[in-house]
């Protein structure tokens, strides 16, 4: 068979400002967790940044080089970017994750998603949260299943992860 | 979870769940979480002590350097040359020796960039990558960047002392010099190398050093590090250190003597590792005046002002310069070049009469101010202050920082490399929407984010120069030795800048944001090596802080700690520990058993998580029926509250039937089922009689203190042996906090309860109120248990904050989809 050769589509946003990324010290990463709610019925979905990794890493892919944690307008344009950046699916069809909001929480910015009730027992996660700017940039996303918390690890080019829940919805 | 079966086999294996060995066995389920920890450790000899210690017979070896290089900024290339005088210092002799060439990690055909897979990146794993043929702009621009440009050492020539060529084989990172004799013990051999290579634009690469380019005036700062061949380190413990460079685990170097002479453009400034020795050829009369009076003031002194900078950075000359440096007893040399840079410098004076004053300077483009003059060198001098308290007094005439990038940081001996700059800078324009002239631009606004990230990173890089840059740990092998250290001890030093320094956040303590890692599944112990961790922060840096905080605050206590862990500091000062050198040299000064403590914390991946699930109150019984039955009866009473309907046949004052027929009482209406029998007299005369005399009184007692007696029960959820800090609330309101020590579980690890007596009821129970245990989940820490809110239900509960931005939610959305053109506006005209 010959060479196929196919245009491949670029992914994510251009590089805008240009990042350094961090050496010897914190390492960029972002924490995902997916927890069911026994009391209010829903799955809840925290995603915890840096400020300074969100400030920079946002800013820059939204081209808002004066972006700040620090007043709302921020806030909320982080929490669309994390929108954004983060789906899941059950099989090809996306799920829909309501955007709460997010605050700040010391040097760490919470974005806050709600899925109504259980999540299905199979789904695909893709977290792409600042992954193009900060080429070293590590994505967990911790999946509470029963009393056991499994975590996936998005780093690099690596695209849709799937997870199957042990204790059955 | 589905698994495949092939990766289940390997899952359980590694859990140990269904294999023997010492600490579970096959038969039943206990857990030696005690047990010691020596077996397993590497045994004791001539080199390395038992107590942790160097042995009666410890060496190292010793790599002296002479260095020239030059900079061509208009190929961004260095050039240089090195003699270098290796001492063998070991009892073997050795046939050959290795050097490392860090830079040769960007060649095409590295390793790391040949065994660079999405699957890799995603390591130990159960799940399926789907949808794998996506492109970063990134990983485009880091191809982009290694067509363009060769990268990597271009070494020009090996020779020995007298000239002749050496024979040499690079492999990857690291290069062998094949010696014409054999290099015994005690002997030393002199050699040079000279060398080239392309310098990185280090964005682009992750290259820890290299270039940075500000495009709006096209001026550039330079900073070079691994930049030389350097001596890989040949130990007792491993022999040589070869392991390849693939970018993460960083640096295993020997100590030495500088004198490194770096040529740049005359309108240069050059900070590196060690001391100045020719400013009267580099410095202008001004400039050497300033920095004399630097050495006497408490306060920053501009060498270079930003002014100045600004005019410096206009001009491209062309002639060049030399600065000439010299630096005692280091593992590494670094520099950097810029004729950007602004100047200040300060002294340090600290009690130690071998070191009694440090320079402290910082080096930065105007685009760092104003931030940087305000804190920078300030934060150099604090990190000594408080480091040299925890370790040993700092032994270098210098400490730098200098500012190379936005983001993060990067350490050298007496030189760091820091992030952190005000925003916006670039950004201002003037009314016609131009760029306003560089001098005009700066908005000389910072955030609080900026000052506190610039302020830790800088103690965290300066801190690196007590680890690993003097106590001289194995990078490549461990990162949580020099990162886990240090980033305890920057902790330590944040949080003596000001009260309330956001170290971790505002409010948010190290022990708690430990522990969302701790509790997954997928992660390694600290005892990784650095290329095979999975999550690099939180498990070399995060989670050693929390456990050395653990273990200063609240189980060995800060007297006992300070002291061991100064030990340790000032027993490895310029030699290489292990971990197993730490771990004992922790207890040796102490006298404190924490081999439990490395292996829950360091060796497995248990988390904490303890439950109080139950609390009984008891007495002590009297057994005399005739105390005792009164007691039931009021007990009775209360636990069992009369009928209604009883009640309020009273209230209706209806007459009962016995009433009106009194002749029907009889024994059983006088005495109620309470009422002590003669047998139960009986039966309590003879107990009395059966008791020893020491058990009558022990009785007579506590029936006289009528304590209160509580069972409380405990279990370990998380796996991880830990104290139990507990705070207890009696009835009348008063608190008490107890620890009960760790030992606890050392007999069973999953449940246990705990005997109190007090002399007041308890009403309440709360299991680690002060967040000092790392404690994973406080909803069951309570008693009686709590209903905790999560952080979502919380924050819902907040209500202005929430429709703040709900509003601000909804604007952006549609101000985005108006930019999209997915919603359009008709423009509308007033008419009149």
């Amino acid at each position: 068979m010959g060479l196929r050769t196919a245009c491949l589509s670029i992914v994510a946003f251009v590089l805008m400002g240009v990042v350094s990324s961090t050496m010897a010290h914190r390492a960029p990463g972002s924490l995902t967790s997916i927890k069911w709610n026994e009391v209010s019925g829903r799955t809840e979905i925290i995603h915890q940044l840096h400020t300074h990794d969100a400030e920079l890493g946002v800013g820059s892919s939204l081209s808002m080089i004066d972006l700040s944690v620090e007043d709302t307008e921020g806030r909320a344009h982080i929490a669309i970017y994390v929108e954004e950046h983060f789906h899941i699916k059950r099989g090809e069809k996306e799920l829909h994750l309501e955007l709460i909001g997010a605050e700040l929480s010391g040097s760490y910015i919470l974005v806050y998603q709600e899925f109504p009730g259980r999540l299905p027992q199979n789904i695909l996660i893709h977290d792409n949260i600042l992954r193009d700017t900060f080429p070293t940039q590590i994505n967990q996303v911790n999946i509470e299943d029963g009393d056991k918390v499994h975590s996936l690890i998005f780093t690099k080019d690596v695209g849709w992860l799937s997870y199957e829940f042990n204790q059955p919805p | 979870m589905r698994i495949s079966s092939l990766l289940a086999t390997a899952l359980i294996i590694f859990s140990g769940n269904l294999t023997a060995d010492a600490i579970r066995q096959t038969k039943g389920d206990f857990r030696d979480a005690f047990r010691q920890l020596d077996v397993d450790l590497p045994t004791a000899n001539v080199y390395r002590t038992a107590s942790g210690a160097p042995g009666s017979q410890y060496w190292q070896q010793r790599a002296d350097y002479k260095i020239k290089v030059h900079l061509d900024e208009t190929r961004r290339r260095i050039s240089a040359s090195e003699t270098i005088t290796y001492s063998n210092r070991s009892p073997d002799t050795l046939r050959y020796i290795w050097l490392q060439l860090d830079q040769n990690r960007f060649t095409d055909n590295s390793l790391e960039r040949l065994s660079e897979t999405a699957k890799d990146a995603v390591g130990r794993k159960t799940w399926t990558e789907q949808d794998k043929d996506v492109l970063s702009y990134s990983s485009i621009a880091r191809n982009q960047l290694a067509k363009d440009i060769d990268y990597g050492f271009e070494i020009e020539r090996v020779s020995d002392a007298t000239g002749n060529e050496l024979a040499h084989t690079i492999n990857g990172t690291m290069m062998r010099i094949d010696l014409p004799q054999p290099l015994t013990s005690g002997q030393v051999i002199r050699f040079s190398i000279d060398w080239s290579f392309n310098i990185l634009l280090e964005e682009r690469a992750d290259s820890r050093g290299g270039y940075e380019h500000f495009s709006d005036n096209d001026t550039y700062i330079y900073f070079l590090a691994q930049w030389f061949p350097r001596l890989a380190a040949y130990t007792d413990y491993a022999g040589w250190q070869h392991k390849a460079f693939i970018g993460r685990g960083e640096f295993t170097l020997e100590f030495g003597n500088y004198e490194v002479e770096i040529t740049v453009p005359d309108d240069h400034v050059v900070s590196a590792t060690g001391e100045l020795q020719n400013p009267k050829q580099v410095l202008n009369s001004k400039q050497r005046r300033r920095l004399d009076s630097a050495r006497t003031k408490d306060k920053p002194v501009f060498i270079v002002t930003k002014d100045e900078a600004l005019e410096n950075e206009k001009q491209k000359s062309t002639g060049s310069k030399t600065w000439v440096f010299k630096a005692d007893n280091v593992r590494d040399f670094a520099w950097a070049s810029s004729r950007k840079f602004i100047w200040d410098a300060m002294v340090h004076k600290q009690n130690d009469l071998n070191n009694p004053e440090v320079l402290a300077m910082s080096f930065y483009p105007p685009e760092a101010e104003p931030i940087w003059s305000k804190y920078s060198t300030h934060a150099v001098v604090h990190t000594m202050a408080v480091y040299s308290r925890f370790s040993f007094p700092y032994p270098y005439p210098t400490s730098q920082s200098i500012n190379t990038w936005k983001r993060g940081g990067m350490e050298y001996p007496m030189m760091t490399f820091n992030g952190y700059r005000p925003e916006p800078f670039e950004a201002e324009k003037n009314d016609a929407g131009e760029d306003k002239p560089v001098e005009n631009a700066p908005d000389e606004t910072y955030s609080r984010r900026v000052k506190y990230g610039l302020i830790g990173v800088i103690i965290h890089e300066v801190g690196h120069n007590y680890f690993p840059m003097i106590v001289n740990s194995d990078e490549r092998q461990w990162t949580w030795m020099d990162e886990g250290l240090n980033s305890f001890l920057e902790y330590l030093a944040e949080l003596e800048w000001e009260e309330e320094f956001p170290a971790y956040g505002d409010n948010v303590n190290v022990l708690d944001s430990i522990t969302e890692y701790m509790v997954s599944e997928d992660q390694v112990p600290i005892m990784t090596n650095s290329e095979s961790l999975l999550q690099f922060g939180p498990n070399a840096y995060t989670k050693p802080t929390a456990a050395l905080i653990v273990l200063r605050e609240t189980i060995m206590g800060r007297e006992l700690f300070d002291f061991a862990f100064r030990e340790y500091a000032q027993r490895w000062k310029f030699k290489r520990p292990t971990p197993a050198d730490f771990f004992r040299t922790m207890e040796d000064a102490s006298g404190v058993d924490l081999d439990w403590f490395w292996r829950g914390w360091f060796y497995s991946t248990d988390h904490v998580d303890v439950a109080l699930t139950d609390l009984r109150e008891y007495k002590v019984s009297t057994a005399n029926p005739d105390v005792e039955s009164a007691l039931s009866r009021k007990e009775y009473a209360t636990e069992v509250p009369e009928t209604l309907a009883q009640i309020r046949n009273r209230e209706e004052g209806l007459k009962y039937y016995l009433e009106k027929h009194p002749e029907l009482a009889d024994f059983y209406n006088e005495n109620d089922r309470f009422t002590p029998s003669n047998k139960d007299r009986n039966e309590f005369t003879e107990m009395l009689d059966d008791l020893e005399d020491w058990e009558y009184q022990t009785l007579m007692r506590a029936v006289a203190e009528d304590d209160y007696i509580y069972f409380m029960d405990f279990e370990n959820i998380g796996g991880l042996p830990t104290p139990l800090p507990l705070l207890i609330t009696s009835d009348d309101g008063s608190e008490e906090m107890i620890i009960l020590p760790a030992e606890i579980w050392r007999r069973d690890l999953n449940k246990i309860t705990r005997l109190l007596i007090r002399d007041k009821a308890i009403s309440t129970v709360a299991l680690d109120p002060r967040h000092e245990t790392a404690d994973a989940d406080f909803s069951n820490n309570h008693f009686p248990s709590r209903i905790e809110k999560s952080r979502i239900e919380l924050y819902k509960h907040e209500k202005d904050e929430r429709d703040l931005m709900r509003d601000m939610l909804r604007t952006l959305r549609a101000r985005k989809a108006g930019e999209d053109g997915s919603i359009r506006t008709v423009p509308l005209k007033p008419t009149r």
